[in-house]
């Protein structure tokens, strides 16, 4: 091929196409590329030159650590002290292990002040809060619990009262305690919850009372902490005052 | 690396360091490869054919090169075909009129005189040339063929003026027909058919102040050829992969030799004898000024050149050069240094079988210091422009392309830097922001992880102080609270006054019903009790006394009342 022989109009057109190549060619495998990461690192560079505008640096602490640090000392100390006197609170509750005796104790309690328990079963407070050491003692509203839940719940119940209370009865379930509450903050301001009876008796009142005083003299911490007392709907024998029933709320 | 051989590296540009010289005498055909050697030239292969066909003879002078380790691929020649003239035309040298409108003004001046020339190669001239005939021999043939008086009757001349030259030989006699074919084969090397000619030229520096220039005359060095010779050259050589160039005249190209330079005291004359042909050249300031070609035979050569020379002088020259092959015209320099009375000196010989003008036409070709002083006809045609010949369009074409690629390039180099340096100057801003940032941040967690250390403490400590409370105070405070209720009921309670119902609620505090057998003794059951629950904080309210039948259905009161907890 004679290149002298191409014509001014063929120059152009070869020029044209070989233009539209190599210019297509760098402009979309080169040109393009590259400027749309160097807008991607500019755009990079506003971002980061905002955030650096943009950052605020906290204020310094006026606080002085080796005075938190000194804070914290005494914090744990006083914790150490409230632990042990706490133990020594602690002390006068009965466990698991003490629960048989202490219901063996209030039965003579009541045989001693001549009155007639009627009922002494478990009453099981929903823990509001249960902390991580503690798990739930049981449910409160029975109608709200699923049968599973139920089931769990007696089963605690009858597992406490065989050991705790002697008596074999079924569990009842507590009604909610409002807050400030004695059974309330028993259930859910300790580190474990307090177990409950409802012990239900029948006596006179100086019966009644007398086992009141009796109930405080154990050795273990027993608590009445709802009271109601009615008079018997049985008529008594001639000569017989009338008697009262009374039903507890104990916490032991 | 020089710009010079920078330049040398585009094709359009390339000046040749060695070229293929042929030259024909219409029955010889010699060659040389010449070659550059600063501003001189050396001979590096030389051969010579005899050939009657000039397309044989190309071949073999060719393949003797080839064989002799010569390598190029161009080639000029010089032929007597080829008139080399001086015309003056009405264009400037440095005028930038196309080539097409050159080339039909010198057409102009140059087709008679090249046809006047071509007559030099009849038929008659190469017979002589041949030595096949003499001259008294040609002359009488050529008198018989026109007639002239006393040749021949005048019924003869109506016969022989309609023969042709070559006929008439064969028929008077002098040379046969194979000889007549032979000249006729010759003849192609010099002539062809058809009237095309094909022109070279190149503008003579005019001296300053000439008479001609003032009028807007300009004086340029011009070559002829028939076009139709110059293709069956130019094809003999390519069929042998050799680009014939140039063609340039027999004789005037040693005027191209670097001793015809004048200097500023006068000018310069050369006679070049080659081939019984003569040219006269006169240089002045470096161009030629006059040419005058003579035709002669070995006989008058001397004649013809004190004819050349006295045709071209006066004004007188400083120096008179004759060039001529060695062995050609032995004596004349010699003879005209007598003749003339003054200094007739001889160009050198680069080498035996390479003539002056071979020299010369290399040195135009080679574009060497006094090429100005040589034509040639372009085989290729008028030399374009550079912008019109489509390798400079190509190769500016790329480097447009290429420039523009790396004006591309260096835009985003450029753009690419300023923004890494900028990233690397907000990437420290944004890292010492970060760094004091974390170094306040540090304390502050570590402070705050001391309060919330505390927090957790006194948390803990408030949480057990709390079940302490519970268990300590609240407990047996609550298990007092029953006792005494117990006790001061039992105390406060008299012979007429019996309990109902004691009920502990969680809003309403205690709730308490008696019945009492009077009005009176109720009301001092209420006073009594409030009286005694008092001081532990407690307050008798909503007390309601009405009849009611009591036990045993006896006539009596109903008491209702409730014991709240006033805090104080």
């Amino acid at each position: 091929m004679n290149l002298q022989n191409i014509s001014t109009r063929e120059q152009v057109l070869i020029f044209i196409v070989a233009f539209t190549v190599i210019v297509g060619g760098y402009g979309l495998l080169r040109y393009r590329p590259a400027l749309k990461a160097l807008s991607e690192l500019q755009a990079n560079n506003v971002k980061t030159a905002e955030r650096a505008k943009n950052a605020v640096i906290p204020d310094e602490p006026s606080e002085d650590s080796s005075e938190l640090e000194e804070k914290i000392l005494i914090a744990e100390k006083s914790l150490a002290e409230l632990q042990l006197s706490m133990d020594d609170v602690e002390q006068k509750l009965a466990t698991e292990e003490d629960s048989q005796e202490l219901s063996l104790l209030i039965s003579d309690v009541a045989s001693n002040a001549g009155v007639r328990i009627r009922e002494k079963v478990p009453y099981l407070v929903l823990r509001v809060a249960p902390t991580a050491s503690a798990a739930p003692v049981a449910v409160v509203d029975a109608p709200k619990l699923s049968k599973r839940q139920q089931r769990a719940a007696n089963k605690v119940a009858k597992k406490r009262g065989a050991v705790g209370m002697g008596n074999g009865g079924v569990a009842v379930n507590a009604t909610a305690p409002k807050e400030g509450e004695l059974i309330y903050r028993l259930t859910n301001e300790l580190e474990e919850a307090r177990p409950f009876q409802r012990v239900t008796i029948e006596g006179s009142f100086a019966q009644i009372q007398q086992f009141v005083q009796g109930l405080s003299k154990l050795p273990f911490m027993v608590t009445v902490t709802q009271i109601q007392i009615e008079l018997s709907p049985l008529t008594p024998p001639a000569g017989f005052p009338q008697p009262l029933v009374t039903k507890m709320i104990l916490a032991l | 690396m020089s710009l010079k051989s920078l330049a040398q590296l585009l094709p359009f540009s390339r000046r040749a360091t060695s070229v293929l010289v042929c030259e024909t005498d219409g029955f010889t055909l010699r060659g040389a490869v010449i070659s550059r050697v600063g501003d001189s030239l050396e001979v590096l292969y030389a051969a010579r054919s005899e050939e009657i066909e000039f397309k044989t003879a190309v071949s073999e002078i060719i393949a003797a090169m080839r064989k002799q380790g010569w390598g190029g691929k161009t080639a000029v020649l010089l032929t007597p075909g080829a008139l080399s003239t001086l015309i003056e035309l009405p264009v400037a040298p440095n005028s930038k009129r196309p080539p097409e409108q050159i080339l039909e003004l010198v057409r102009w001046e140059l087709e008679p005189l090249l046809m006047q020339h071509t007559t030099l190669w009849a038929v008659g001239r190469i017979l002589v040339g041949l030595g096949y005939l003499s001259e008294a021999q040609a002359t009488e043939v050529l008198d018989r063929q026109q007639g002239r008086k006393g040749v021949v009757d005048a019924n003869a001349m109506e016969v022989y003026s309609f023969k042709r030259y070559g006929e008439m030989a064969i028929e008077m006699g002098y040379i046969n027909h194979r000889q007549m074919e032979e000249c006729l084969t010759r003849q192609a090397w010099l002539q062809s058919s058809g009237d095309d000619i094909a022109c070279g030229w190149l503008a003579q520096p005019a001296p300053a102040n000439t008479e001609s220039a003032e009028e807007g005359h300009y004086t340029w060095l011009v070559c002829g050829v028939n076009q139709g010779m110059m293709q069956q050259w130019a094809a003999a050589f390519a069929v042998c992969g050799v680009l014939l160039e140039h063609l340039y005249p027999l004789v005037g190209c040693a005027a191209t030799a670097p001793e015809l330079v004048s200097n500023a005291t006068g000018d310069v004359l050369l006679i070049e004898v080659h081939a019984g042909l003569i040219a006269g050249v006169r240089v002045s300031s470096g161009a030629v000024i006059a040419i005058n070609l003579q035709q002669s035979t070995l006989k008058n050569t001397l004649d013809a050149s004190l004819e050349a020379y006295h045709v071209l002088t006066p004004p007188d020259v400083q120096a008179v050069w004759l060039a001529s092959a060695l062995g050609e015209s032995d004596g004349l320099e010699i003879s005209l240094t007598s003749m003339l009375g003054r200094q007739v000196s001889q160009l050198a010989i680069i080498e035996g079988d390479v003539t002056p003008g071979m020299v010369g036409a290399a040195r135009n070709a080679l574009l060497l210091p006094g090429a100005v002083r040589g034509c040639a006809v372009s085989v290729q045609g008028p030399k374009l422009p550079l912008w019109h010949q489509i390798e400079f369009r190509a190769i500016a074409a790329g480097l447009l392309l290429l420039f523009g690629v790396g004006a591309a390039e260096l835009v985003l180099q450029l753009r690419q830097n300023v923004t890494e340096a900028e990233s690397v100057r907000v990437g420290k801003v944004a890292a010492e922001m970060d760094q004091a940032v974390s170094r306040v941040q540090v304390r502050v967690d570590a402070i705050k992880k001391l309060q919330d250390d505390i927090k957790a403490k006194n948390d803990a400590v408030n949480q057990l102080q709390k079940r302490m409370d519970l268990l300590s105070i609240d407990v047996p405070k609550r298990s007092a609270l029953v006792l005494s209720i117990f006790s001061e009921l039992s105390r406060t309670v008299s012979d007429e006054v019996v309990m109902d119902r004691f009920e502990e609620t969680p809003s309403d505090g205690f709730r308490v019903t008696a019945w009492s057998l009077t009005e009176k003794s109720a009301q001092q059951f209420v006073k009594a009790y409030q009286s005694v629950m008092e001081p532990m904080g407690y307050k008798v309210v909503d007390v309601t006394v009405g009849p009611q039948i009591g036990r045993l259905s006896l006539q009596g009161y109903i008491l209702r009342l409730r014991l709240v907890y006033v805090q104080s």
